[in-house]
């Protein structure tokens, strides 16, 4: 086991440096818009577009060997060198350290709560197919996972940020500051996006865990622990929901990214929350390459150490499986 | 920079223009903008079109009067939230390349002066106590406020900060700054001389008398960064060093220099600015008549913060709410304003942009439409007053050339187009060549196909119904129409720029025998240089401009080997020489007659399908007092937020 691991971290060394090698062949593609604006500058001030864009190239030692440029691209995304953002003005690693204290507050929050909260609502619905609670619980996800989520952010900014005035209709990036992260006002800021976003979240977790509940409880081992006399909770969670729990592992980590990628970029948006989401997509529309490459980076680091604790999880959870030999 | 404004470069669609922008952007229009050197490609979707005729109730308001209520009197405290669309650069005053960062930079920093009018004299003193225009044109002496100091330590903002600047920053080529070439005028880019008179006074010199010289001196909206600061990057020419330092990002030299300065900035979330203690204009609020009284103890709100929100609409319900106190309305949304309570409108009908249907004459464009015939056509075809009225719903200026409805050289002498399918039917047939024509009703080329046209855009509301509006009236005259929408950058970057040699040119593009390339946009001739994709008609991209001085914005678009020529445009007239008979005209009188010839002559080329100049509508909570009369009266009239205050000296919820 301890040998497996090894090798899945070693390995995780040679998928970042595809990746690497993946996004500076991409990077070298893609236009370059500094270039692009500088020129664009400097023509316009009278300057010979072709000089400027030379003048350009040099600055940036884009001139240099593709070979070289490459050897230095490696070094400082490795030295944690990531360049500088020019949609935000500062350095990218000082971008992502300040963002993600943002989106982190309430995704962290909504990942547990929704699976708690998801697979408990779901084991429940499968304990209890087909009863008002069962229908119930398959309204609620079905409603969360039809509804979109800018639409139903807007719904409620308009009806209790607006109308009723119950909340802000927008984060206020100077309470966390101001009054703590975890200040109450800070909080109850948090409270409309985070429900839009478990909304979704919540509702994917719970028809899943209500899937895999269903189809374990018809097992022969579940009979055998039934006719044994085993609690009706110790039928649930120790026999049901522990087999379970290996096929929805699998999807823990896409949920994760996907809270990232998808919802907080939604959220952030609408309620102009400055975190990763906002950041990225801003750095995509505006064209900020490096920006974009550093949170691809992370992304793929996120993955792929993602997958590695799933796989190490399914032998704690199901101790049948065993990479020993591996 | 208030430069920004006499220098082309392309910016994002924005109807939300949302900051002290409208505040400072005049400002800089008024420094500067009679430079008129075609000031931004400033893409615009709908542009703020407003209801001139549905806006004759709540959006004539009027202020109190502030001549009347003492400083002392005026309650101060609170913050004043504004909502902005547009994300920054920050506060560098080195790298201004956009209105929003503009915009920032001089809530901290007054420039020299603002413009209040066309004449020389009509300025508002800021640093600058005095401006002197010599008869003949080709002087000016300027003065400094004895009482400019930096921040930081560095000392005061005498004369000799100017020239250090001039000289280390704003003029090397290893700086690349944006707006070097306004040290320079005429065609030969002959060098304004700039001597030390004194302590406080710059004498700028040019060779030969221009009567447009006075707007478009640099000076007056520069802003200098202190010597000892910038040394070390000048020594080692060291750009990125100088455009990253933090002191220089976040302006944190700004000392008493400003209205505001920095507390805190939160990219895309908030910046927020704090009342400057030690302004120094209070001082001559009192001394100066030609500074308002009510300066002398501004900025009457506590803090003022803009709010970035990535979507417009949450900013407006934001407004709804009472959480923001100022944000631009986009013409769709006058109506639902102006009936909403606790709310006050503003209009300005002043804002010199121009909306209209590029055309691509290059080669991998519909090359019919480099016949002018087939550009009236299409001037029928794709009738401006219909757009005006059917689809801004009255809430602009119909535009037959290139200058706003209001500006100084508007001509009634424009050729104009009565939309009649007959007349583009018949214009169509005379103005193609002869392997095209009608076969029944649909128009068909050399092929015997039907032709077909595309339009690429950047969606949105406004755009899709224009867009809709030409299909349906060229399906009327048998054309097809493909729509394509994309976005902001990709239609800079795949359509607008001419990044690609055209089919069956072998060579490297460009102009004469050293291809000379004047800018990205325009790599070359016609049937040399084409975009990366090809396309016939494009909306969404427009242009700000200078409206006092046309002559340089009409060249740097349509001239032959002029930097944003991007349509490939091949006029028959020199429009370079014209502009320079312009601005080297004696007098402003004198180049009238010149700028009129140039619209005229566009107006009549319809190089692009002319349509319209928008107007402008912000929403105020109403508990904001002394927003200007609305609608504003002239090009002039500034949303001043250093005068403006909480009726009851809190902001809002």
């Amino acid at each position: 086991m301890k040998w497996y691991i090894v090798k899945r971290v070693l390995w995780t060394f040679v998928v970042m440096w595809i990746a690497l090698t993946l996004t500076f062949g991409l990077l070298v593609a893609s236009p370059d818009t500094g270039q692009t604006k500088s020129v664009m500058s400097c023509s316009a001030s009278g300057g010979d577009a072709q000089q400027c864009r030379e003048q350009y190239r040099e600055r940036q030692n884009l001139d240099k060997p593709i070979t070289e440029r490459y050897v230095n691209y490696v070094t400082n995304m490795a030295t944690l060198n990531w360049g500088w953002s020019e949609s935000r003005s500062q350095s990218v690693m000082a971008a992502i350290s300040e963002a993600w204290p943002y989106t982190a507050q309430y995704a962290i929050p909504v990942l547990v709560v929704s699976t708690i909260l998801g697979y408990g609502l779901g084991l429940y619905s499968a304990y209890k197919p087909y009863t008002k609670a069962d229908y119930l619980g398959s309204f609620v996800g079905f409603f969360g996972i039809s509804i979109p989520n800018f639409w139903f952010a807007l719904v409620l900014i308009i009806l209790l940020g607006t109308h009723f005035e119950f909340i802000s209709t927008y984060y206020q990036s100077g309470i966390p500051i101001n009054q703590g992260w975890a200040s109450m006002a800070n909080i109850t800021q948090l409270l409309i996006p985070s429900f839009v976003l478990l909304t979704a979240s919540l509702a994917w977790q719970m028809r899943y865990s209500r899937a895999q509940a269903i189809e374990q409880m018809n097992q022969e081992f579940v009979k055998v622990a039934k006719a044994k006399g085993a609690s009706q909770w110790r039928l649930m969670i120790h026999h049901v929901f522990r087999m379970a729990a290996v096929p929805l592992t699998t999807s823990f980590v896409s949920s994760l990214l996907a809270i990232f990628w998808s919802g907080s970029v939604i959220i952030e948006q609408i309620f102009s929350i400055p975190g990763l989401g906002l950041m990225t997509f801003t750095a995509i529309t505006e064209q900020d390459t490096t920006l974009v490459l550093a949170t691809t980076m992370i992304t793929v680091f996120l993955a792929i150490i993602g997958n590695l604790i799933e796989d190490v999880s399914y032998t704690i959870l199901d101790p049948r499986i065993d990479y020993g030999d591996r | 920079m208030a430069n920004r404004d006499t220098h082309a470069r392309p910016s994002r669609p924005n109807t939300d223009q949302s900051t002290s922008e409208a505040h400072s952007r005049r400002r800089v229009l008024k420094a500067l903008g009679a430079t008129g050197v075609a000031a931004g490609v400033a893409g615009c979707l709908g542009g703020g079109s407003d209801d001139s005729a549905a806006t004759a109730t709540s959006e004539e308001t009027s202020s109190p009067d502030t001549e009347t209520l003492q400083p002392e009197n005026i309650p101060r405290g609170g913050t004043f939230k504004v909502a902005t669309t547009s994300t920054t650069n920050g506060l560098n005053a080195f790298r201004i390349g956009d209105g929003e960062t503009s915009a920032r930079v001089e809530a901290v920093m007054d420039a020299g002066f603002s413009r209040t009018g066309e004449a020389y004299e009509d300025i508002l003193p800021l640093w600058f106590e005095d401006f002197s225009v010599s008869e003949p044109v080709d002087q000016i002496e300027i003065t400094l406020r004895d009482n400019l100091e930096y921040g930081n330590g560095y000392g005061e903002l005498t004369a000799d900060d100017y020239l250090w600047n001039v000289n280390n920053l704003w003029r090397p080529d290893w700086t690349a700054f944006t707006y070097s070439h306004l040290f320079n005028v005429g065609a030969d880019n002959t060098p304004i001389t700039f001597e030390k008179v004194d302590k406080y006074t710059i004498r700028e010199t040019i060779p030969e008398p221009r009567p447009f010289f006075p707007y478009n001196e640099p000076l007056g909206g520069m802003f200098p960064i202190p010597k000892a600061l910038a040394k070390p990057y000048v020594e080692a020419e060291d750009a990125d060093g100088l455009e990253q330092d933090e002191e220089v990002m976040r302006a944190a030299f700004n000392g008493n220099l400003g209205l505001w300065d920095l507390k805190r900035w939160s990219q895309q979330s908030v910046m927020a600015f704090e009342r400057a203690e030690d302004y120094y204009l209070r001082k001559w609020a009192k001394r100066d008549d030609r500074v308002p009284e009510v300066m002398a103890n501004a900025p009457y709100f506590d803090e003022y913060h803009v709010q970035y929100f990535n979507k417009a609409s949450t900013a407006r319900e934001a407004l709804k709410g009472g959480e923001i106190d100022r944000v631009s309305i986009p013409s769709t949304d006058v109506p639902e304003f102006r009936d909403q309570g606790g709310i006050e409108l503003y209009k300005n009908p002043y804002r010199s942009w121009s909306g209209y249907l590029g055309i691509n004459h290059r080669a991998n464009g519909w090359t019919q439409l480099r016949n002018k015939k087939v550009r009236h056509a299409m001037a029928h075809i794709y009738h401006n007053e219909f757009i005006v009225e059917n689809i801004l719903n009255g809430r602009a200026g119909v535009q037959n050339t290139l200058h706003p409805t209001w500006g100084p050289y508007a001509t009634e002498n424009l050729t104009t187009f009565s939309g009649s399918l007959d007349e583009a039917r018949r214009l169509l047939k005379e103005g193609t060549s002869n392997d095209y024509g009608y076969s029944g009703d649909t128009f068909v080329g050399p092929d015997g196909n039907q032709v077909e046209l595309t339009i690429v855009y950047q969606s949105g509301q406004t755009d899709d119904l224009r867009a809709a509006y030409l299909k349906k009236r060229l399906g009327k005259v048998g054309i097809k129409l493909n729509q394509e929408t994309t976005s902001w950058p990709n239609l800079m970057s795949n359509y607008f720029k001419t990044t690609e040699t055209a089919p069956g040119f072998s060579g490297e593009p460009g102009y004469g025998d050293e291809n000379r390339q004047p800018s990205d946009y325009n790599r070359g001739p016609q049937d040399e240089a084409v975009s990366a994709q090809p396309w016939d008609f494009m909306l969404t991209l427009g242009f700000d401009y200078g409206p006092n001085t046309p002559a340089q914005t009409i060249t740097n678009l349509f001239g032959t080997e002029q930097s944003f020529n991007s349509y490939g445009y091949a006029p028959d007239r020199d429009l370079a020489g014209m502009r320079d008979a312009a601005q080297t005209a004696a007098s402003r009188d004198a180049a009238k007659a010149k700028i009129t010839e140039m619209l005229e002559y566009l107006s009549e080329e319809r190089p692009v399908i002319f349509e319209y100049n928008p107007y402008n509508f912000y929403a105020y909570n109403d508990s904001v007092e002394n927003i200007p009369d609305s609608p504003a009266n002239d090009y002039y009239v500034e949303e001043r937020y250093s005068e403006m205050y909480f009726s009851d000296g809190a902001s809002g919820r």
